[in-house]
């Protein structure tokens, strides 16, 4: 009977068995199962100490047999761990396969198993090249390629052979396709074992990027209850639109705009809507970023003729519309990509200020920080204006895609409809269910956590002093009071060309010189407060000078007027000099010059966001109305009001119009 | 249109703002998650980089024994083998006893007392008279309940930083010193609740009440006791 010996074959570190990696041997079949578990009792028997007899007896496993197991199981595995258990699996392979005999194929064509493993480890540089054709890595002068397909890999790596001497009785030009094969599969585990560096270098740096997403690992950051984290973003309209405009003669014509960007604002917890802004713009600006989040916390309702009802003319629409006890409903973070808009230092600023969340910015181009928002934009393009006819579709690629700008003349879709569509799908989101939060829609689980105590939801509105009037949308700059006591001209004070001065101002002779802190309503120009910085005394609101009086113009489109010396030259005191650069436009657009191809206009859309602060029937009066009625109607029309030459006529205006707050 | 006096702020109170624009669009944060925080503890706009730093500044905010912290210290050179090293904490934080804690956080599991940086970061704080402690990212992680917490505390009371709320604040003190009151029947005696909730944040955040942040969401039911500091 032998005695126990020492086990010396198990280290001291590994004596605990239950830290050894094991299968679940519950999905193999049962003869596999069995022997399985034997051996794994023969190797258990072994490190505690039992004689081999008794190991033999239990499992039938002699000394040999059982000490070759053990080894297998120390052998160190990829993972950086042992094999352990998982070494005991019959036909289980614990390392790869070496070749060490020569190369000598049979007749058949076999027998070359290992060969390019030793034809590597004989020659480490055609490896080393091997390596730098697939992963495309610059060496020397030589300009990389990306994504070399294997068939020139091959045949460089058959190249590199001749040159060494190789000839057609040695491995691999002896074989039939001379190791083509043996060099797919050798790249194949390439990939397979460095995704993340075959990704870059073969299939692109969107690839590589990916490798970020579905790692295995949880995110930081807890999203546990709503308005902890809100996600804002723009998303580019998918489809064409147009304007309408009458020249001298009468005649309609439709100009095609350029695509616009609809901004959203997304609670990240149920995904529920909370401000939506369509900018039409090329590019959001910081005023649009501001408009979204404005429009989330300030309960403006949509009037009758607003196209933001959508195509059921319904007036609940976001999150605050459909829960009215959620106005003003402030939120803890806000997450929000590089875009230079997001960055604008009045948007974090002023955010801050006012709602008191934090901001973040996530990495370049980590589209996956905002998953719920980019699919929330795919969701509401999928469902609403890809199904249009003037769809711009997912890409140049897809075959929906039949010229969208004559399909938005032809089917007459206008700026109106589309912002139509938009706000129908995104009421259609806030209230139907979806699977996302298991078959409820973000409207119930809104309600259902404002019932529910634990949920942590509760109504955290804005301060009421800042409900009254929410300086979100407020520029600050500093400037200096003007004047002359010499000449007695009044204190007063200029900002982007215009003279501001009130009552107050104008009688405090004392402020010549002084700084003043001004803050002008980004949306309105007109709209400015006036603080000594010296002492904090405010000075109430200002008056700026005639022409700018009764303007609706925002502060960022004064400055690209003043810019393009519209207001100096050619306005006249008392006009408005929006209205004139609309009007400007609309010359503009109607002489452009036919082209056989339809193509959309950036000035149609300046045209048509301009027609949004000028909406008076000076200026754009032309845009989107509705289509002509039929000629008997025209008649009629005019003859029923006393106009038989059609003088007084005017199509109904149809444009978005802010409300006056 | 008539248009109401808006609640401008006062002058000095613009002083925090932060250029974020430059932060942003810096050329040198290629990778790095960008933060912009109010801290209430330290009456500043913080620029934070990375999410495990902001996160370890939120719960700071909740340690009633930390009167200031600091985010990305600078380096500090530490001479090793005859070279100069900059070493940098994640974070500086001071409690009212005087002690100074350098903060390191690290991505993986902890640091059991060995790594070559580990030890560079002790002799750092050595080097300022700091303690040195070293987090890993698992623990940060199992405080998100927390966390979440107290970055809706802290957005309650920087809602109403530039307000006064004292009355609701000493209304709240003498409501919890006759026992325990919940959130709910706080909110219900207010007139304003943006005042109140940034009220009760305040007294937490004061350590004159407390509750449990630990284990449950804050909201309507939490209840508050009156700790006697």
């Amino acid at each position: 009977m032998s005695a126990p010996g020492p086990r010396r074959l198990i280290p001291l570190a590994l004596q605990d068995l239950a830290e050894w990696p094991s299968p679940d041997s519950s999905v193999l079949d049962e003869r596999l199962r069995t022997l399985y578990e034997k051996r794994r009792r023969a190797v258990s028997m072994y490190a505690i100490g039992r004689p081999f007899d008794e190991i033999r007896k239990e499992s039938g496993l002699g000394e040999d047999e059982v000490q070759r197991l053990v080894k297998r199981c120390l052998i160190l595995h990829a993972d950086g761990s042992i094999h352990g258990f998982r070494a005991l699996i019959p036909n289980y392979r614990v390392r790869q396969y070496t070749r060490h005999s020569a190369v000598s194929g049979n007749l058949d064509g076999t027998g070359y198993v290992g060969a390019l493993d030793q034809l590597f480890q004989k020659l480490p540089q055609i490896r080393d090249l091997v390596h730098q054709l697939f992963y495309g890595t610059k060496k020397g002068n030589v300009l990389p390629e990306i994504a070399k397909p294997i068939s020139v890999i091959h045949s460089r790596f058959k190249k590199e052979l001749r040159l060494l001497g190789y000839t057609d009785y040695d491995w691999p030009f002896n074989t039939r396709h001379s190791g083509y094969q043996a060099l797919w599969s050798y790249c194949r585990s390439l990939r397979n074992n460095d995704a993340q560096n075959a990704a870059y270098d073969r299939c692109g740096i969107e690839a590589s990027r990916r490798g970020h997403v579905g790692k295995g690992i949880a995110p930081l950051l807890p999203n546990i209850r709503p308005f902890s984290h809100v996600q804002l973003d723009f998303h580019k309209v998918d489809a064409a639109s147009i304007i309408v405009l009458r020249n001298d003669h009468g005649v309609e014509l439709e100009i095609p705009v350029q695509r616009w960007h609809v901004g959203l604002l997304v609670d990240e917890y149920t995904g529920a809507i909370l401000g939506a802004h369509v900018a039409l713009e090329k590019t959001p600006s910081a005023d649009s970023v501001l408009e979204v989040l404005d429009n989330a916390l300030r309960p403006e309702d949509f009037g009758s003729a607003d196209p933001r009802r959508g195509l059921t003319q319904q007036a609940n629409v976001l999150l605050r519309q459909l829960i009215p006890e959620l106005k003003y409903q402030c939120f803890a973070s806000l997450k929000v990509d590089n875009a230079w808009g997001n960055a604008a230092n009045e948007v974090v600023n002023n955010l801050m200020d006012t709602v008191g969340c934090a901001v973040n910015f996530g990495p370049v181009r980590a589209w996956w920080r905002r998953r719920l928002i980019e699919q929330i934009f795919q969701s509401l393009t999928q469902h609403g204006l890809q199904r249009l006819p003037s769809t711009f579709g997912a890409g140049p690629g897809d075959d929906r895609i039949t010229c969208p700008n004559k399909s938005a003349i032809k089917f007459r879709i206008l700026l109106s409809d589309l912002i139509k569509v938009i706000f129908t799908c995104i009421q259609k989101h806030n209230i139907e269910p979806n699977e996302g939060l298991e078959w409820a829609s973000p409207v119930q689980c809104n309600e259902a956590a404002l019932k529910n105590p634990c949920s942590g939801h509760i109504h955290q509105p804005l301060p009421k002093i800042t409900q009254q009037g929410l300086w979100l949308t407020m520029h600050v700059e500093e400037v200096t009071v003007r004047g002359n006591i010499n000449r007695n001209d009044r204190p007063y004070f200029v900002t982007d060309r215009c003279r501001y001065t009130n009552d107050v101002l104008a009688q405090s002779f004392w402020l010549f010189g002084k700084t003043l802190v001004i803050y002008v309503d980004r949306r309105h120009c007109r709209i400015v407060y006036a603080t000594v910085k010296e002492t904090g005394m405010r000075l109430g609101l200002m008056i700026p000078e005639a022409r700018w009086r009764n303007s609706d113009c925002s502060w960022r489109d004064r400055k690209l007027f003043n810019r393009s010396g519209l207001s100096t030259r050619h306005t006249d005191i008392f006009e408005d000099p929006a209205e004139l650069l609309a009007q400007e436009k609309i010359t503009a657009l109607l002489n452009r010059p036919k082209s056989r191809k339809v193509k959309s206009s950036s000035v149609a859309l300046s045209l048509a966001k301009l027609n949004r602060i000028a909406p008076s029937t000076n200026a754009p009066s032309n845009l989107d109305q509705k289509p002509t009625p039929q000629k008997a109607e025209v008649e009629q029309n005019r003859e029923q009001v006393g106009d038989p030459f059609g003088l007084t006529s005017v199509p109904p205006i149809k444009s978005v119009r802010r409300t006056d707050r | 249109m008539a248009h109401r006096d808006p609640a401008l702020p006062h002058p000095s109170q613009l002083d925090c703002r932060v250029n974020s624009f430059a932060a942003v669009t810096s050329g040198q944060r290629k990778a790095a998650n960008l933060w912009f925080f109010d801290s209430p503890k330290n009456k500043a706009r913080f620029t934070i980089r990375s999410d495990i730093v902001f996160m370890q500044c939120v719960l700071l905010e909740g340690l009633v024994d930390v009167v200031r912290y600091v985010p990305h210290p600078p380096a500090v050179s530490v001479t090793e083998e005859c070279r100069s090293i900059d070493i940098s904490a994640d974070i500086y934080s001071y409690q009212s006893d005087g002690t100074a804690n350098w903060l390191e956080l690290v991505a993986g599991d902890r640091i059991h007392g060995g790594g070559s940086n580990c030890s560079r970061g002790k002799n750092a704080a050595a080097t300022k008279q700091m303690r040195y402690i070293n987090r890993a990212r698992r623990e940060i992680e199992a405080q998100g309940i927390l966390f979440d917490n107290w970055l809706n505390l802290c957005a309650h009371i920087n809602r109403c930083k530039n307000l006064i709320i004292h009355k609701e604040l000493d209304f709240i003190v003498e409501r919890s010193k006759f026992g325990s009151v919940t959130v709910r029947s706080l909110l219900s005696d207010s007139e304003d609740p943006a005042k109140m909730l940034s009220a009760i944040a305040l007294s937490l955040h004061r350590g004159l009440t407390a509750t449990d942040l630990d284990r449950r969401l804050w909201g309507y039911d939490s209840l508050l006791e009156w700790t006697g500091a």
